[in-house]
């Protein structure tokens, strides 16, 4: 095969992939940032399959194309920063099933299932003052060797 | 780029360079009504070097000034004339100079779309309708809900960009350009698309089709064509009138005429595959629009479902089209189109109007009720949203209903010759005219509401001077258009004719159309 | 072409091995010979040899937000002087040479560069050039410039914008 449509190939495959991959995250994930993070990821995959067709058609279309992407895609950056800050503000969630207030009327809203409970933590124990080594408790002195 | 690009795009320029100006004025110094004026004056100066520049079709760079351009710029420089107007309410929360540079940035992207003959520029066009429109939605209000509807459009918003993109760019692999021209060239076959006539990478025949897919899809969702609706009803109702005015014809104005540039005028070859992919969506897209408004209380969102209806009927002006080979009939699906949307602008611009005159600042009009006794409350008011409905519902006499037969003659004239497509076309008119008529069911609800129900509260009208004048006009031109719809049709056919990237079937008939649609 | 591919990736492949190797090897013997005490303090996170008082998971200061959002338009802005610093070269060179002489003088250019190694850089610049001569750029190289600069003053409006609404007050 010609080396130049095997690359071509092998950066479309790439390019699909990580379209592919941002799609399934933008519909499956629920924060807000990650959702916005996926969409870009999208966006990415584009700009690289952009580019693999410039370099086989010899041609700079595609790259000027991309550049173009990359700096709307810092405007969306900007302007999702921002909404997503003050949404944030107003409920305290980054999860976006917070937000379902508007829809039809005899639609039942979603709830999620409570999740299973987990123990506290354990707190951390205090440090000894530098220079001195650490106590060390008889129950915690496993000393072991493998041979 | 050269001068004469840099001619060509004054009016956008003019309009650009205002609304960075209020941008920046408006950091300086607060005073709400000002800018107002100022975007007002940035219109007409725009206007005015629209009109300076009148000439035969040019392409220049990545521009492509034709009919349909200048078409799609009036069209623009009218909605922002009318906007500007219908925004005239200072916002309550600070913000009037974004919101109004904002608002021009919105319109010059659409005027950037209608003349746009490469697909980075119609790429930065539609963004550039899409990222002022964000901050249109997070301004307009700040309640839970108008965030709400400003997040929902703005996630589905860059999720349709990236698809869209992705269709671009297999646009671009599989014929190695950017512009329009060199794209139709390439498909068609007169230009090699591919660098090395021997090899051809595997999968690659697939590649405009999927393009065209994926550009559909894209741009589906910026007319709110089924199944990429969903988000229209939420956001619609979530936000202000205004906003919803916007929303429903700026991104639907962009996206029609960018499928008309891409899918019809430069890709041919495809019209086989296209056309069905056209058809289902405008069945489906209607359909689902106008059943689910039957069930809606809230006026908003019953609009909404309202304009998701109408992207229907003009997708059925796309989808003859797409079918341009074997078109022989005695109106232009894509005239019909364009006219269509000039129509449905005016009507819903207007509708949307009347809410914002009637509704206060804190207490807006939601639901259908709240219009009750309107027809002995205020009778002029009540008139016009009546002229606003009728004229979407498609009843003689008003605009609507000459889109609509504009629309349905375009479907009813595709005559392939004894191949079996004609009943396709033929169906696709049927289904149209059943689904007015299920439209005319919720249209006259409100219609009768405001005239039969007794009154419960009298709204309180408080909108003020610019939302009066802004329903006012658009009754006028609807009214106007109704009685004479002639010369706008003729514009909008013509802009579909003259397009300057040539069609797959240069030999159409000179298309007479004026005998059988004028009054 | 399988076994071109390889002789061309076999010292990569090797050189892969010897560390995945490697860092197998060092992390069993590591494993196999230490003294091992699993003490609370030793499975603390570790933050400097300080208490860890806080979660990591720590909210930042809207105001970092701020200067993200201003940083990162105003940083991928700067995208767009690339290309145009290429263009504005290749224009002028591309104008310079008469085009009849260009194909003699790239022929000349490419046997010259077969033999100097450093002409990698100047192959992509000829074919701008190349690509650039005769197109409406090249008579139009005087717009160039001045559109840049209509760029970067927009630029600088943003800023004062940015300036005069306090985003880089530090309240």
């Amino acid at each position: 095969m010609d080396p130049e449509i095997a690359l071509l190939h092998n950066y479309l495959i790439v390019g699909a992939v990580l379209f592919g991959i941002g799609m399934i995250g933008f519909f499956s994930r629920r924060n807000m940032i990650v959702m916005f993070l996926c969409a870009e990821m999208m966006l990415q995959g584009v700009s690289l399959s952009l580019v693999a067709f410039g370099r086989f058609h010899n041609d700079f279309g595609g790259q000027m194309l991309v550049i173009f992407i990359i700096a709307v895609a810092a405007c969306e950056a900007a302007i999702a920063l921002a909404v997503v800050l003050m949404l944030y503000r107003r409920a305290g969630k980054l999860d976006v099933i917070v937000w379902q207030a508007l829809r039809e009327d005899n639609q039942p809203a979603f709830e999620e299932e409570a999740l299973p409970e987990e123990p506290p933590a354990e707190p951390w124990p205090s440090l000894s003052r530098a220079g001195l080594s650490p106590e060390i408790l008889p129950e915690e002195t496993d000393f072991r060797s493998r041979l | 780029m050269s001068a004469e690009t840099v001619r060509l795009l004054t009016p956008e320029i003019v309009l650009i360079a205002v609304a960075v100006a209020i941008f920046v004025a408006g950091a300086f110094a607060d005073a709400p009504k000002w800018f107002r004026w100022i975007a007002g004056a940035g219109v007409a100066l725009s206007a005015v070097a629209l009109w300076m520049q009148h000439g035969a079709a040019v392409c220049s760079g990545p521009l492509t000034i034709d009919s349909l351009a200048y078409y799609g710029r009036w069209l623009a420089l009218v909605l922002g004339a009318l906007f500007v107007l219908l925004t005239a309410r200072p916002l309550a929360g600070g913000g009037t100079p974004e919101y109004v540079g904002s608002l021009l940035l919105a319109i010059a992207g659409l005027m950037l779309v209608s003349g746009a003959g490469e697909l980075v520029l119609m790429f930065v066009g539609l963004e550039l309708i899409s990222i002022p429109t964000y901050v249109l939605l997070y301004l307009g209000r700040r309640d839970a809900a108008s965030q709400e509807s400003a997040v929902k459009y703005f996630l589905l918003s860059i999720l349709a960009s990236a698809i869209l993109l992705y269709g671009l760019g297999f646009l671009y692999g599989t014929t190695g350009s950017t512009e329009l021209g060199e794209i139709h060239a390439a498909l068609a076959g007169s230009r090699p698309a591919l660098p090395d006539a021997g090899a051809v990478p595997v999968g690659f025949d697939m590649f405009a089709r999927l393009a065209l897919v994926l550009i559909f899809a894209g741009l589906g969702f910026k007319i709110a064509a089924a199944p990429f609706h969903f988000y229209a009803p939420d956001v619609y109702q979530g936000t202000t009138q205004a906003n919803a005015a916007l929303l429903s014809v700026v991104p639907k104005a962009a996206g029609m005429v960018a499928l008309v540039r891409i899918l019809v005028l430069a890709m041919p070859g495809l019209e086989a595959f296209a056309w069905k992919l056209a058809l289902v969506m405008a069945v489906l897209t209607m359909t689902l629009g106008n059943f689910m408004a039957l069930w809606q209380n809230n006026l908003r969102r019953l609009l909404a479902y309202s304009s998701i209806a109408h992207a229907g009927y003009m997708l059925i002006g796309l989808t003859v089209g797409l079918a341009p080979a074997i078109v022989r009939g005695s109106q232009d699906g894509v005239g019909a189109l364009l006219f269509y949307l000039c129509v449905y602008a005016l009507a819903t611009v207007g509708a949307f109007a009347v809410l914002e005159y009637l509704g206060r600042e804190d207490a807006p009009i939601d639901a259908v009720d709240e219009l009750a006794g309107l027809g002995r409350a205020r009778p002029l008011v009540a008139a016009a949203m009546s002229v606003f409905l009728f004229s979407l519902a498609g009843i003689p006499l008003l605009a609507g209903f000459w889109g609509k037969f504009a629309l349905f003659l375009s479907a009813l004239g595709v005559d392939p010759g004894g191949v079996s497509v004609r009943p396709w076309f033929v169906g696709l008119a049927i289904v149209g005219a059943l689904n007015a008529a299920v439209a005319a069911a919720y249209y006259l609800r409100i219609v009768g509401v405001m005239f039969f129900r007794t009154p419960l509260a009298v709204p309180k009208a408080e909108g003020g001077m610019g939302p009066w004048l802004t329903f006012t006009v658009c009754a006028v031109l609807t009214l106007a258009i109704g009685a004479f719809p002639r010369p706008l049709l003729q514009a909008a056919n013509d802009a579909s004719r003259q397009s300057s990237v040539q069609r797959a079937a240069p030999d159409l008939p000179p298309v007479e159309l004026a005998g059988r649609t004028g009054p | 072409m399988q076994s071109t591919v390889l002789a061309i990736l076999a010292p990569i492949l090797l050189f892969v091995a010897c560390v995945v190797g490697l860092a197998v090897v060092l992390l069993v013997m590591g494993n196999c010979f230490s003294p091992g005490r699993k003490t609370r303090v030793k499975r603390m996170p570790y933050e400097s040899g300080m208490d860890p008082i806080h979660d990591t998971r720590r909210q930042f200061d809207v105001r970092f937000h701020l200067m993200a959002i201003a940083f990162l338009v105003f940083d991928v802005e700067l995208l767009f002087l690339y290309p145009w610093a290429v263009t504005a070269q290749a224009a002028k060179l591309a104008a310079s040479q008469p085009a009849a002489s260009a194909v003699a003088t790239s022929s000349v250019a490419t046997a010259a560069e077969s033999a100097d190694s450093t002409a990698s850089t100047n192959r992509a610049m000829d074919a701008t050039v190349a690509a650039l001569r005769g197109t409406e750029l090249v008579e139009n190289r005087d717009l160039v410039f001045p559109g840049v600069m209509v760029f970067i003053a927009l630029l600088t409006l943003g800023f004062i914008y940015d300036w005069r609404k306090g985003i880089f007050r530090w309240r």
